[in-house]
């Protein structure tokens, strides 16, 4: 921590903001398009599917969050956050569509 | 940016700690003091000190409500009755009248003492245990939803800040029977480990099961997914009691209430009853609900029945065999909420729950201890480091001592002030607010000192106000075997004893790091300032 507190350079900065948006934001769409998903293919009663999703929401959402911070590349995780929750949406929206 | 999984979490500990560590020790303050939520409504009641809390007859209870409510209010949309439980001595009785032009309906609040069944008298407006209850998640004079969210961050902050503690602990165990005292940050360190670790079970559950509480606003995402309507649909299929009931116009001739209540008995005769609504009681469309009482189970919503007020006839029931999400769910909320607590067990909460305000407020001395330490000899405090300090002393001996200031309001405050409920809750901001305004001049060894013994000398002296305005006192408390009310002259004393002995310690010469002799020597000197 120490040597980085000497040279807080513009870039240091910009990748710790960045990291944290990504965990913050990204983390959460991440979740929120996740747990939509997994309510949709929980084979219960819809209330059950809406309970059990979002129970699990915070942990996936720690889950993220942490791995936003061990990753040591700030761009792939950008890009897996990205891609995964579109990935997430397309299916969420594919099997709505098809219901 | 870091080398290691185990330096990132060390940073990310560090830092997701620190923004949010002021807002977490409020929520983990107010949440800690309302496991006593109910037993602080008592308190700030005098009036219902009296009353003898034995088990009562329900039954009796119920139908005298209702009589009670009948007489007094028979053109109010709801009554509500709420029984009287070990926590609780006396019998709710609460009437909601619709007002003109669209206005909110307005309650009106009566209280009856269940032994003789007439109405208590010398209630004074107060918001109780509710303040605190009400503060722990929507803050106070600010937006309830943008305080919601705010709640939500500073958990999920708490969240990462503990499960990112547990990666950088590598000796768990060890650590536990570590204390060293008189070490500088090395002891501050020491008390951190100890209060998070030995109820580190306490705070992951408290701090999950807090969030899952905010769930719905947080993560509408399967509710809406499953239901056109949103959180609103879901929230209509989970709570049927919700549902809004149609007014007929047409006035009830013969009420069937003493049926509906008979076939309740008749068939239930074991369940124990929480509250009675009756929604539109001299309307043909009257309806009974009834609650019941889940003492401690683990289950956060009451067993329900609904009965026509016109015909007597059981219309529908709700939660009677939970299902699997409901017993998740609801264990979460209920775990979280603690009602299930006997005393023993709503006593451990609150052990864990100052463990927490320990936990989070060493972790924010040590966070600015650290930074000076490293402070070269001729370096000025940073604004950052000057801050910290101001909102670590103003928050961490400020609540303690704000919240002493509105149990005094409370015994203090005329009872005919007007809006006097609001005037107790002013009372405690103010003093909040003056206690981190001296902060911010003076955030020396010795300000720390000199609010510490403050902070003993008012706890104190709350037992001594409170024997002075009310007519009981610690000894007749014990005499009478009123061991609620008992427990608060005592914990105030213990409290006073923790701050009295936390003032003698920083009043001790601070011990000096043997190495950086300089800066310290530049410490002490700027402290004696």
């Amino acid at each position: 921590m120490s040597h980085a507190d000497n040279a807080l350079t513009f870039q240091y900065r910009l990748s710790v903001t960045s990291r944290f948006c990504a965990a913050i934001l990204g983390g959460y769409f991440f979740t929120a398009y996740c747990v939509s998903l997994l309510s949709l293919l929980l084979p219960t009663s819809k209330v059950d599917a809406v309970l059990y999703s979002v129970c699990a929401s915070i942990l996936i959402y720690s889950c993220v969050f942490i791995a936003v911070f061990a990753a040591r590349s700030l761009f792939k995780v950008w890009v897996a956050l990205i891609i995964s929750t579109g990935v997430f949406a397309l299916f969420t929206t594919y099997i709505q569509g098809s219901i | 940016m870091k080398d290691s999984f185990f330096r990132s979490m060390t940073w990310l500990h560090t830092w997701v700690g620190l923004l949010m560590c002021w807002l977490l020790f409020l929520i983990f303050f107010a949440g800690t003091i309302s496991f006593f939520r109910h037993e602080i409504s008592l308190w700030n009641q005098p009036a219902v000190h009296s009353i003898d809390n034995k088990p009562t007859d329900q039954k009796a209870l119920i139908s005298a409500g209702l009589d009670y409510l009948h007489e007094k209010a028979p053109e109010a949309n709801r009554w509500w009755i709420g029984l009287p439980s070990p926590r609780q001595p006396e019998v709710h009785v609460s009437h909601r009248h619709s007002q003109p032009d669209g206005q909110r309906d307005k309650w009106i609040d009566e209280r009856l003492d269940p032994n003789t069944l007439t109405q208590v008298d010398g209630i004074v407006d107060t918001r109780g245990g509710n303040f605190f209850y009400r503060l722990h998640f929507d803050l106070h004079y600010m937006d309830r939803k943008l305080a919601r969210w705010l709640v939500c961050l500073a958990s999920l902050f708490m969240l990462i800040a503990l499960i990112s503690g547990i990666v950088i602990h590598k000796r768990i165990f060890k650590d536990l029977f570590q204390f060293r005292p008189q070490k500088g940050v090395r002891a501050w360190l020491d008390a951190h480990n100890l209060s998070s670790v030995l109820a580190l079970p306490f705070h992951l559950m408290i701090t999950y099961t807090g969030l899952v509480t905010l769930i719905f606003m947080l993560f509408p995402g399967p509710a809406n997914t499953l239901y056109e309507e949103g959180v609103k649909g879901f929230r209509s299929d989970f709570y049927p009691e919700r549902q809004g009931i149609e007014k007929s116009e047409q006035t009830l001739n013969s009420p069937a209430f003493e049926n509906a209540f008979a076939h309740f008995y008749h068939n239930w005769p074991e369940q124990k009853i929480k509250r009675v609504i009756v929604d539109y009681p001299t309307d043909l469309s009257a309806t009974i609900k009834i609650y019941g009482d889940n003492g401690t189970l683990i289950r956060d919503e009451y067993p329900y029945w609904q009965y026509s007020g016109s015909t007597g006839e059981l219309i529908k029931t709700a939660r009677l065999d939970p299902s699997g999400g409901e017993v998740l769910y609801g264990g979460m909320i209920a775990v979280h909420s603690g009602r299930l607590a006997h005393p023993g067990l709503r006593w451990l909460y609150f052990i864990c729950g100052i463990a927490g305000c320990v936990m989070i407020a060493t972790g924010c001395i040590m966070w600015a201890k650290r930074i000076r330490e490293r402070l070269k000899p001729n370096q000025s405090p940073s604004f950052g480091l000057k801050l910290v300090e101001a909102l670590n002393l103003g928050t961490i001996m400020g609540l303690p001592l704000a919240t002493a200031g509105f149990f005094y309001a409370n015994r203090l405050l005329p009872a005919e002030v007007t809006g006097r409920a609001d005037k107790e809750i002013l009372a405690f901001f103010l003093i909040w607010l003056a206690a981190t305004v001296t902060a911010g001049l003076w955030r020396s060894r010795r300000a720390w000192q000199r609010f510490a013994h403050l902070n003993a000398a008012v706890w104190l002296l709350l037992p001594i106000c409170n024997a002075l305005t009310t007519d009981g006192n610690l000894i007749t408390y014990i005499m009478d075997g009123k061991w609620i009310l008992a427990s608060f002259d005592l914990t105030f004393l213990a409290t006073a004893a923790v701050f009295y002995m936390q003032g003698n310690k920083l009043g001790a010469q601070p011990n000096t790091v043997k190495q950086g002799s300089v800066q310290n020597r530049r410490l002490g000197r700027e402290q004696k300032a």
